[in-house]
């Protein structure tokens, strides 16, 4: 056997190779050779190094058109082989191709097998996104991404969203919380606008599907695109950013992930079957205990009331029946108690799936069921007659199928249904006065009683956590997406395919209280019960045709030639209701409701677009490629101009034609790409519209949407470069990338002046947003020798980004008037980032007086403020102010310099700039260790670097006067300041540590609560052992594959100030667009911290 | 080969040509355009909506002056009700001041376009009498929410869709409650012109409050020089044809609420969130998570020595859920300002049978009826105004011309350093309007 690196191929092989793959993309199989003396050819691949058998990997006799795909348990076979000496190749992606002379003898059946070994760079991996047409992606000069699902299989993952988690520089996935079937928002190269959804578009098998969240309210909104069972992905890929996604035109500036589904292969059955039992747990290490004391509520002069004895003594009776304690006057106490509803979760996993068929017919059909109850537990509280807690649970049922028809060798017929059917219940959550988890991070322990006494946790306001433990949130849902593509060859040279295809979702949601839920005869909230009903509808029609020419010119010239149009249709209905007060237990519909509402909505936004690229390949090293889209849009009525999208991009790799290669550096490429891609706004956006506004004496209308007829796309201007260097024989590969990225006429939610009539904000074209950054990575082989290999990888990504316009419009704030949330547009400064207010660097930085000026300690102590016990509302803290003229930019925010103009008493208190949500770097490395033959290890470790986060929960719970103060140093500081004998310098001491870690919230609105954030999550450890193959054939099994995995194992925040509970949770959860959605994702609120998964997996194939 | 790939691109060309137009034009069932509102047809839903923004925006807006007074008082999770508890009246920040006020905006726009569109249609069919109804009711609303924004604010602006307006600055609000009054004359004489008696009476009872609230206006902002002062008899005047009408019955304009149109914010969030609750000097709140829907009335009657009973009748209007009423103008206020004119020319006969009218309407008995005697005047006058207009968004006003403070307010706050402080221009507008800016707010 002998090996040949790809470089060295020649380029007829090449060219082999590619129509073999192409063949191989559309299931086509070569016709059977005519009767003559023949024999079989037979073998397994395998990994050289771990002796993993590979799957999917092309075996082909050289120079015929005998091939086949081997199975999952590497093994190929091949009838009809032509007696005598042939070349046998076997190639797969990653994999350097091997080559092994055979002899066959007529009637002979030889057996050949294979050890690959392992390549680091993949320029021949044949790839469609954005190309158009199969193309190897040395020949495109932008940047795609790939993922090889079949690398994934051992991994811990169970969805879609942890697919991609990690994975590829550049390419973001942020969990949102840790509730049960939480989906995460995906960011490609930051963000593209500043109004619209930054979420990429998604394409499955060549359609467009909904990309969106299923809204619950406060977190746990599961993501759609994990509909799509990991089981049946074969590869992920990603284009990045305008310049590659340009033929997606409008709506593609944010990216396109494209998921393509396993497909069948001709032969017998090959089943596979796997099962995952998941443990779950959270971490609880970051949570703060709960903490208080006895005396806090006084408002008498030492507490010397009689009411005020009379409280206090109350409460410590209730701490006596409660925790067994007696606290004394101010004695802090702590307690764990958040935990208690914090238990070990299960999820179990069940799927299968069966490939096989013929050479004109083949398929590939799976099932998966998924069911997680989540770490919510409510086993605590005695259980009420009547009405039950809500569940944390998630549940799934997809199938998909994929049949491929050839009727003719000309004609190929692909059909593809997904369909997948979910229930999600969750208590209610997030940043929500009526959370269920936010309530016991609210406990007071003084005010809580035994469980009869009505007051658990000590609740101090809203409700008990029991009563909260009834309130649900309830999603059904269904997704189903079919397609089919016909692809036409008259000639070898030119192809016409065309894909047509529906995506459709229902999710049905509920909200609600049921009647007598106020079990505490605590809570206010519509004691007799409320429900809220929404239905949901969405249908997205992909129309999608297009057409290819290859033509060679010489030995030397290749032009291959793309055109096509596609139309898209995307229509949304929406109804409900809802409403308040049911007159007895037991009703659960809104009909029984007194008092009702209703809603109803309809939306749809019909797409057009045509595209034209052409393709030149000189002698198949050096590749231009020019082309263009064409698009129009109905958010922009029938009126509008059609949009155009240029794009250029050139790939070069010199080590094949120029021979700069040796066993050093055994591949260069360098490729630049230009292109522009847009995103257009909603339906009806541009139009000056009026809503139904029912009032007491009838119908009625008001203002809605103000209207702008100058209403365009956004554009995307991006521009890259980028290299990719194989080293060593390519054991080790280094790819980098440089990027820059204009988005011109950038829609800005602009506010116009509510009292013109008009309150929602009105888009407009007029902002520029900036973006730039790298990505490289790097990964290789450290050992490979026989039954021992280790192989790593280390990416990271630059993201550097600009508000360069918002033309002339007010800044905008995330959460309209909420003042907690910081994070702002403006001018200069990185899209969504924080301002707020920072405590003045003073000795002492309080606000004693009124006037803003810094006292000293003398100073502070001699007016007497501190010589009585003090509570911390009734001092102010210092904070530095940034009050700028009218003539800058941004008056009232930071100065461009810096410079600060005042103290708390002048305008631009909350002007500070505090940080920004995006971090600077973030990445993932790992390894996968193969050894003894049968075992792997694999890891993957995320991080994240530079940016800042928002711990607004701990901010609550420092420094709320009602619900919070309960974090262990605000209870210590309060009880000084607030003790009778506590000296006036111990109590000034406290005020000044007050104002500096605790203070916050309004009026001093990001005061204490922005912090530096560093984080490495040790996000994936696997070990996988494979059963042996002479042990599996004895139970009649192809493979069979023990799995060992771990998410989420540790978080570590090196260098880090942040005090939240884990910086990857934030207030939104899974969102559809808008300024908040885009821009909160570094605000931890209420959200659980995301939890530790354990997992037991077992697959087999046969 | 040509001729192959032709074919496709027009088949394209095709789709484009013959289904583009259609395709590519949508519509919209969601809402109305422009010009569907201007039709006739529309007249009776632009008055309604008109009504409906001033309903929302009047309870919105109330609730933090109430909270800076001795009605309500913080006791949930969100800082910014602490603040105005604390009687920061005047921070553009607060969130709820400022999350108020778009609202308040936009039905003063509103209010302003229903008059402009019925004027349209009543010049187009004189005579038409429902086209007239609407333009009176259409009247009255902007008025009556005129009115509150003379009330409530310390300055306004008026804009127009894209057209900003500067603001009316701190000594042109007076205007904006004579504004007020000549729309609600318009509205009374509409009315009259109808026949539809009971509608005068409402928008007579709306403008007796608006005078007197533009006597009180100028009680706090002595220094005010736009417009002419009203004499305290003009509201009395009013106020007197109304119970001329309706005397003795109790009666109430109020505005209202229901699943059908909208919740009462203050409502919301003091029956439901619990995020203010009736002051403790008014009602005491009972129970672990109670608010005023299991209140006990704390505050005493002066006269009587028990519970007082206008207090009780004004929980009891409160109710229980988010879709209690809000007064703007009744019987009682109508007494009230009669009284105060009547004890202002020193005529205690009168302004004692006014106050024991209006305990009537609570059915004090005769034992516990009110007598004058000298230096009781004030106390009398005082304690009825409050219990009479609770959550009609004159309590501030009241204080601060008869100077009440609380000790709740802090002492760097406007409620207590620059009493007569309402609210202001919020930052929403601010940064919005490009006559004012983030700087200027």
């Amino acid at each position: 056997m002998t090996f040949t690196t790809s470089a060295r191929l020649t380029s007829g092989l090449l060219r082999g190779g590619l129509v073999l793959a192409l063949a191989a993309m559309i299931g086509w199989a070569p016709a059977p050779v005519a009767a003559q003396a023949t024999g079989t050819l037979v073998g397994t691949v395998r990994d050289a190094a771990s002796q993993r058998p590979l799957e999917a990997v092309q075996v082909y006799l050289g120079g015929t058109g005998i091939g086949a795909l081997t199975n999952a348990a590497g093994r190929f076979l091949l009838l009809n082989v032509p007696a005598g000496e042939a070349t046998l190749i076997a190639e797969i992606v990653g994999y350097r191709s091997g080559t092994a002379t055979v002899t066959v003898g007529a009637g002979q059946s030889v057996v050949q097998d294979f050890g690959l070994q392992q390549t680091a760079i993949t320029l021949d991996e044949v790839v469609v996104t954005g190309a158009g047409i199969a193309t190897e992606k040395r020949k495109l000069g932008n940047t795609i991404a790939t993922l090889d699902a079949a690398s994934l299989e051992n991994a811990p993952i169970a969805d879609f969203s942890q697919m991609i988690a990690g994975r590829e520089p550049g390419v973001v996935a942020l969990p949102s919380s840790g509730s049960t079937g939480e989906g995460a928002a995906i960011r490609i190269r930051g963000s593209s606008s500043l109004s619209q959804l930054n979420e990429p578009i998604i394409y499955v098998d060549g359609i467009r599907v909904d990309r969106s969240a299923v809204s619950l309210s406060g977190t746990g909104n599961p993501s759609r695109l994990d509909d799509i069972p990991p089981e049946s992905i074969d590869r992920v890929e990603i284009l990045k950013g305008a310049a590659a996604a340009t033929l997606y035109g409008t709506e593609a500036s944010n990216g396109v992930i494209q998921i393509f589904t396993k497909r069948g292969r001709a032969g017998a059955p090959q089943f596979t079957a796997q099962a995952d039992w998941t443990g779950i747990r959270v971490p609880t290490n970051r949570i703060l205990p709960v903490a208080d004391y006895i005396g806090r509520d006084c408002s008498s002069a030492g507490c010397a009331s009689a009411a005020d004895v009379t409280k206090m003594n109350e409460y410590r009776s209730r701490m006596q029946n409660r925790f067994g304690v007696t606290p004394g006057d101010f004695e802090n106490f702590e307690n764990d108690l958040v935990t208690d509803v914090l238990g070990p979760g299960f999820g179990q996993i069940y799927s299968a799936s069966v490939s096989g068929g013929s050479e004109s017919f083949q398929y590939f059909v799976s099932g998966r069921y998924t069911d997680e109850n989540g770490v919510i537990t409510t086993d605590v509280f005695p259980e009420t007659d009547g009405i039950d807690f809500s569940e944390d649970t998630n549940r799934r049922v997809g199938f998909t199928s994929n049949f491929t028809i050839i009727p003719t060798s000309k004609v190929r017929i692909g059909v593809s249904t997904l369909y997948s059917d979910m229930e999600q219940s969750t208590p209610d959550n997030g940043n929500n006065i009526y959370g269920f988890f936010s309530s016991m991070l609210m406990s007071q322990p003084r005010r809580a009683t035994a469980m009869d006494g009505g007051n658990y946790y000590g609740a101090p306001a809203f409700g008990t956590t029991r009563e909260f433990a009834y309130q649900f949130n309830q999603a059904a849902s269904s997704h189903f997406a079919g397609s089919t593509t016909i692809g036409f060859t008259p000639t070898e040279s030119f192809r016409l395919d065309g894909t047509f295809g529906l995506d459709f979702t229902s999710d049905d949601r509920v909200f609600g209280r049921p009647y007598g839920h106020a079990v505490d005869n605590f809570t206010n909230a519509n004691r007799d019960g409320d429900r809220t009903v929404r239905e949901d509808r969405s249908r997205e029609i992909t129309a999608d045709l297009k057409g290819s020419h290859i033509a060679t010119f010489g030995d030397n010239f290749e032009n291959t030639l793309l055109f096509g149009g596609q139309g898209f249709l995307r229509q949304r209905q929406s109804a409900g209701g809802g409403g308040n007060t049911f007159p007895g237990p037991g009703l659960e519909t809104l009909s029984a409701l007194a008092n009702q509402s209703a809603s109803e909505s309809w939306t749809r936004v019909t797409q057009l677009g045509g595209y034209l690229q052409d393709q030149v390949g000189i002698n198949d090293w050096i590749f231009l490629t020019v082309g263009g889209r064409w698009d129009a849009n109905s958010a922009f009525g029938e009126d509008f101009a059609t949009a155009f999208y240029p794009k250029a991009s050139a790939s070069i790799v010199p080590s094949q034609g120029l021979g700069w290669q040796n066993d050093t550096f055994s591949t260069f490429r360098i490729r630049a790409a230009l292109g522009k891609s847009g995103l257009q706004p909603d339906a009806f956006a541009k139009f000056t519209t009026y809503q139904p506004a029912p009032s007491e004496e009838g119908p009625g209308v008001s203002p809605a949407n103000l209207g702008n007829n100058a209403l365009r796309p956004e554009v995307s201007t991006e521009w890259e470069v980028g290299a990719e260097l194989g080293l060593f024989n390519d054991r080790w590969s280094v790819d980098v990338t440089y990027w820059d990225r204009t988005v011109q006429d950038a829609m800005v939610s602009r506010q116009f002046s509510p009292t013109g009539g008009f309150t929602q904000q009105q888009l407009v074209n007029i902002g520029e947003l900036a973006g730039k950054g790298f990505e490289a990575s790097i990964r290789g082989t450290v050992l490979q020798r026989e039954g021992l290999s280790l192989n790593v990888f280390a990416n990271t990504a630059y993201l550097s980004e600009n508000i360069t316009s918002l033309g002339g419009a007010p800044p905008l704030k995330t959460g309209g008037s909420y003042p907690r949330y910081r994070n702002y547009l403006l001018e200069g400064y990185a899209p969504g980032s924080f301002f707020g207010a920072q405590i003045a660097d003073v000795d002492v930085p309080l606000n004693l007086d009124g006037s803003c000026t810094a006292f000293t300690r003398e100073a502070a102590l001699a007016t007497g403020s501190f010589d009585v016990p003090i509570k911390p509302s009734t001092f102010k803290p210092l904070a530095i102010g940034n009050s700028t003229g009218a003539s800058v930019p941004n008056p009232g925010f930071d100065a461009a310099d810096g410079s600060l103009a005042s103290n708390n008493c002048g305008s631009g208190l909350l002007g500070t700039l505090l940080g920004k949500p995006t971090p600077d770097f973030a990445g993932s490395t790992g390894f996968n260790l193969s050894f003894a033959s049968n075992f792997e290890i694999a890891a993957l470790f995320d991080y994240k670097w530079g940016g800042q986060n928002q711990d607004l929960s701990g901010m609550f719970r420092k420094a709320n006067a009602v619900i919070g103060r309960n974090t262990p140093r605000a209870a210590e500081l309060g009880a000084i300041m607030q003790s009778p004998t506590s000296a006036p310098g111990d109590r000034l001491d406290a005020a000044i540590a007050w104002a500096r870690e605790v203070e916050g919230l309004s009026p001093m609105s990001g005061l204490n609560g922005i912090f530096d954030t560093n984080m490495v999550r040790f996000r994936e450890l696997s070990l996988t052992y494979r059963v042996p193959s002479d042990l599996v054939d004895g139970w009649g099994l192809s493979t069979a594959t023990i799995n060992l995995g771990a998410r989420n194992l540790m978080l570590w925040l090196p260098g880090s100030d942040y005090t939240g509970m884990d910086p990857e949770t934030n207030v939104i959860g899974r969102c559809n667009g808008g300024l908040s959605c885009n821009f909160l994702q570094a605000t931890e609120g209420w959200a659980l911290p995301i939890p530790r998964r354990f997992t037991l997996s077992t697959r087999v194939t046969f | 080969m040509i001729k192959k790939i032709k074919a496709p691109i027009l088949a394209v060309a095709a789709v484009f040509t013959l289904t583009g137009c259609d395709l590519l034009d949508v519509d919209n069932p969601n809402s109305l355009v422009e010009e569907d509102i201007q039709r006739e047809a529309a007249a009776n839903g632009v008055a309604n909506g008109s009504l409906r923004l001033a309903s929302g925006a009047i309870a919105d807006v109330w609730e933090g002056p109430a909270v800076v007074s001795d009605e309500l008082y913080w006791t949930g999770s969100r800082d910014a009700w602490g603040q105005l508890d604390q009687g920061f009246i005047d921070d553009p920040y607060n969130e709820f001041t400022d999350g108020a006020f778009p609202g308040f905006g936009q039905a003063v726009w509103m209010a302003r376009n229903a008059v402009t569109i019925l004027e349209g249609h009543v010049a187009n069919n004189p005579g038409d009498a429902d086209f007239a109804r609407d333009l009176a009711r259409a009247k009255m609303f902007r008025g009556m929410v005129l009115m509150v924004v003379g009330e409530t604010q310390d300055d306004m602006t008026f804009s127009d869709k894209q057209e900003d307006g500067a603001p009316v600055g701190p000594a042109g609000m007076s205007g904006i409650l004579d504004q007020a009054i000549a729309e609600l004359d318009a509205a009374v004489s509409g009315f009259s012109t109808l026949g539809e008696t009971d509608l005068a009476t409402t928008a007579t009872a709306i403008r007796a409050r608006a005078k007197m609230s533009r006597v009180i206006w100028d009680v706090l902002n002595p220094s005010a020089t736009v417009g002419t002062a009203i004499a305290m008899a003009a509201a009395r005047t009013d106020a007197e044809t109304v119970l001329a009408s309706v005397g003795g019955s109790d009666w109430k304009y109020n505005l209202t609420f229901s699943a059908a149109s909208t919740s009462n914010p203050m409502g919301s969030n003091v029956n439901s969130r619990g995020e203010n609750q009736w002051d403790e000097s008014l009602v005491e709140n009972t129970g672990p998570g109670a608010s005023g829907r299991t209140g006990v009335v704390t505050l005493g009657d002066p006269f009587t020595g028990g519970s007082d009973l206008a207090v009780s009748a004004a929980l009891t209007q409160w109710g229980t859920g988010t879709y209690g009423p809000i007064s703007i103008a009744t019987e009682r206020l109508m007494r009230l300002i009669v009284a105060e004119d009547a004890l202002a020319g020193g005529n205690t006969g009168d302004f004692e049978a006014q106050i024991n009218a209006i305990r009537d309407l609570d059915n004090a008995d005769a034992a516990h009826d009110y007598t004058y005697a000298a230096g009781n005047e004030v106390e009398a006058l005082t304690h009825h105004r409050r219990v009479n207009t609770l959550f009609m968004g004159l309590r501030l006003q009241d204080m601060y011309r008869w100077g009440i403070t609380l000790a709740k307010w802090d002492p760097q706050s406007a409620a207590l350093t620059a009493p007569g402080t309402m609210l202001p221009i919020t930052i929403v507008e601010c940064r919005a309007n490009t006559t004012i800016g983030e700087a200027n707010c």
